[in-house]
């Protein structure tokens, strides 16, 4: 009852202590959750790509391309092998009669459902597909017929490149055609595990066949660079909630400071009421009920607002969804800032319980 | 009910020690009506506040309601304050967030927290507004709209509210003009009529008219006492 009365006394006082956890909560709450969208975002990009293990002939060793030879001992494993050629050409866009540069891919028709590419439709021979930032930057279409070494094909479909395997600027060619214009060599070989589980033993079975006298490839298995990335996500994230711990420790800084500057004008007030039989105790939780309601008030209105930001930034910016992971930043923020302003009315609850009463009813 | 035995008190002021009660010796009877006098400086502030354990002395003891003050912690003592004495003060010191009513439910808060409903609380507070005869319809009025005699009434029935057996009043007729402070004063005669032990501390000398006995403090020591009336 006094308590919410003592809050209202000092209406824009506690407006700006309030609004100090409002902010220290939302900035917690909507970095928490927007550094785990960010973190969805990316991992959605790279979740289809943790069953590939990357091949690359080792330049040190003088090794640039892998032939049919390579790709037949690799056939043993108990996985599925792509191999993908690529070359860098230019592109004749017949509508915009532009020239450009394009990375040109090569690979099997029935291996492209592998490499995550977010695309339905077949490729044949007669047809190329183009990257989603090929086509934005030259506005091209699903249709639209482009022209390599002179000869035109239709742009059936748009993919969205996927990194360490299929890069951005891109058109991918069937393999046929693509031996038509470049040879028989590749670039790359992807190997498809089924099973996660076993990315290491075909690693290690792929160095033995591969690597035998010398260090001919590279092996790069997505999964521990899904593993960094994640790392450094969180890592993101906990520096982003530090910053908004910054913000909730002042916001804290100025609970305490209403909190004993109302020790002070109370002084009288905290005296009567321990000559009229106020314990310590009563006194003491007199003052935290005013910071707990501060601080509940506050953290509830900063978490709503945190959500808001959280949905339109993930949604809007990063494209992706809020997770129910993510969910877990709200319920810190709160529990962060109830926790500040408990904390911070600790050392003035205290001080005023332990006011002598004598003195105190003499103050003014 | 209460009684004090070798009381003393010093203060150290600036490195001399000051003797605010030397030595008081004093019993005060149930439903007796008491007023100290004294010229400021003379302690009886000090007496006041040892009597309402708001302060111990260096030496000696005080029984209040038969129980031996002396041994009690300071939690024990705030329950002394709380049930057994209704502190009356000069400046009323009501709280201005709450009204009347509300002031006058404060110590039942505190006593009985959440075992007493909130409409036997109201009940409870509205008894004592009744007793300390102020309308009722003041109830819901915060003190800043009340005149001093009304609000010196809401600080009565908050001293009222725990039905304790002594009231300590502390110049409760100091801020009020001379015909408001004699109703205060007739009031605080009915309540002692009806069971309280009163103890005043006051300049007032028109106090002598109410009280039993006078006790005159000087320099910390009961210079004298004038009983005005034997039958208690």
């Amino acid at each position: 009852m006094m308590a919410k009365r003592n809050l209202r006394r000092h209406i824009l006082r506690s407006a700006l202590a309030l609004l100090g956890i409002i902010i220290g909560v939302m900035t917690i709450s909507s970095l928490g959750i927007l550094g785990g969208g960010l973190k969805e975002g990316i991992s959605e990009n790279f979740e289809g790509m943790a069953n590939l293990v990357v091949l690359y002939p080792n330049p040190e060793e003088g090794y640039s391309y892998f032939t049919k030879k390579d790709v037949d001992m690799l056939k043993k494993l108990k996985c599925i092998v792509i191999p993908i050629s690529l070359r860098t050409d230019v592109v004749y866009i017949k509508e915009k009669n532009k020239r450009t540069y394009a990375a040109i891919y090569g690979i099997k028709k029935e291996h492209i459902g592998y490499l995550n590419l977010d695309t339905k439709s077949k490729l044949t021979d007669t047809t190329v597909y183009v990257d989603s930032f090929f086509a934005n930057t030259h506005d091209v279409d699903v249709g639209d017929r482009i022209l390599l070494r002179n000869i035109s094909f239709r742009v059936e479909g748009i993919y969205n490149s996927s990194f360490f395997v299929i890069s951005q600027n891109s058109v991918l060619l069937s393999e046929k055609t693509f031996k038509r214009f470049y040879g028989d060599n590749y670039s790359m070989i992807v190997l498809y595990v089924k099973n996660k589980g076993d990315i290491n033993k075909i690693k290690n079975e792929t160095e033995k066949i591969m690597n035998k006298k010398e260090k001919k490839i590279i092996i790069l298995s997505m999964d521990k660079i899904l593993q960094s990335i994640n790392d450094v996500m969180n890592k993101v994230s906990l520096f982003l909630m530090g910053i908004g711990g910054i913000s909730l420790l002042v916001a804290g800084i100025g609970i305490g400071n209403v909190m004993l500057m109302s020790t002070v004008e109370r002084t009288k007030e905290i005296g009567v009421m321990k000559s009229i039989g106020a314990s310590k105790r009563d006194i003491i939780m007199l003052f935290l009920y005013e910071s707990l309601i501060l601080g509940v008030v506050g953290s509830v209105i900063g978490v709503l607002l945190s959500l808001g930001i959280g949905y339109l930034i993930v949604h809007y910016v990063l494209n992706s969804s809020i997770t129910m992971e993510s969910l877990i930043y709200p319920f810190l923020g709160v529990l962060f800032g109830v926790g500040t302003s408990i904390i911070a009315s600790l050392y003035p609850a205290y001080k005023a319980s332990n006011l002598d009463p004598i003195k105190a009813l003499k103050s003014d | 009910m209460i009684e004090l035995k070798y009381i003393t008190k010093s203060y150290n002021m600036g490195g001399e020690v000051i003797y605010a009660l030397k030595n008081i010796n004093l019993k005060i009877k149930e439903r007796e009506f008491v007023a100290i006098m004294g010229p400021s400086g003379s302690g009886k502030s000090t007496l006041l506040n040892i009597i309402g354990c708001l302060d111990r002395p260096d030496h000696g003891e005080i029984y209040i309601d038969g129980i031996k003050i002396k041994d009690l912690n300071d939690d024990e003592l705030t329950g002394i304050r709380r049930d057994k004495i209704g502190f009356v003060f000069q400046q009323f010191n009501l709280i201005p967030l709450l009204n009347a009513l509300e002031n006058v439910e404060i110590p039942l808060i505190f006593k009985y927290r959440n075992t007493l409903s909130e409409r036997e609380r109201r009940n409870r507070a509205i008894e004592c507004l009744r007793m300390a005869e102020l309308n009722e319809k003041f109830a819901n009025h915060y003190p800043n709209q009340l005149s001093g005699g009304q609000q010196q009434r809401v600080s009565i029935a908050r001293a009222l509210a725990n039905n304790p057996p002594i009231l300590l009043c502390d110049e409760p007729t100091g801020s009020l003009d001379s015909k408001t402070g004699k109703r205060i004063l007739e009031l605080l005669k009915k309540l002692n009529n009806n069971g309280k032990t009163v103890v005043i501390v006051t300049h007032d000398p028109s106090v002598a008219e109410y009280a039993h006995r006078v006790i005159h403090l000087r320099d910390g020591v009961i210079s004298s006492i004038s009983s005005i009336d034997k039958k208690v």
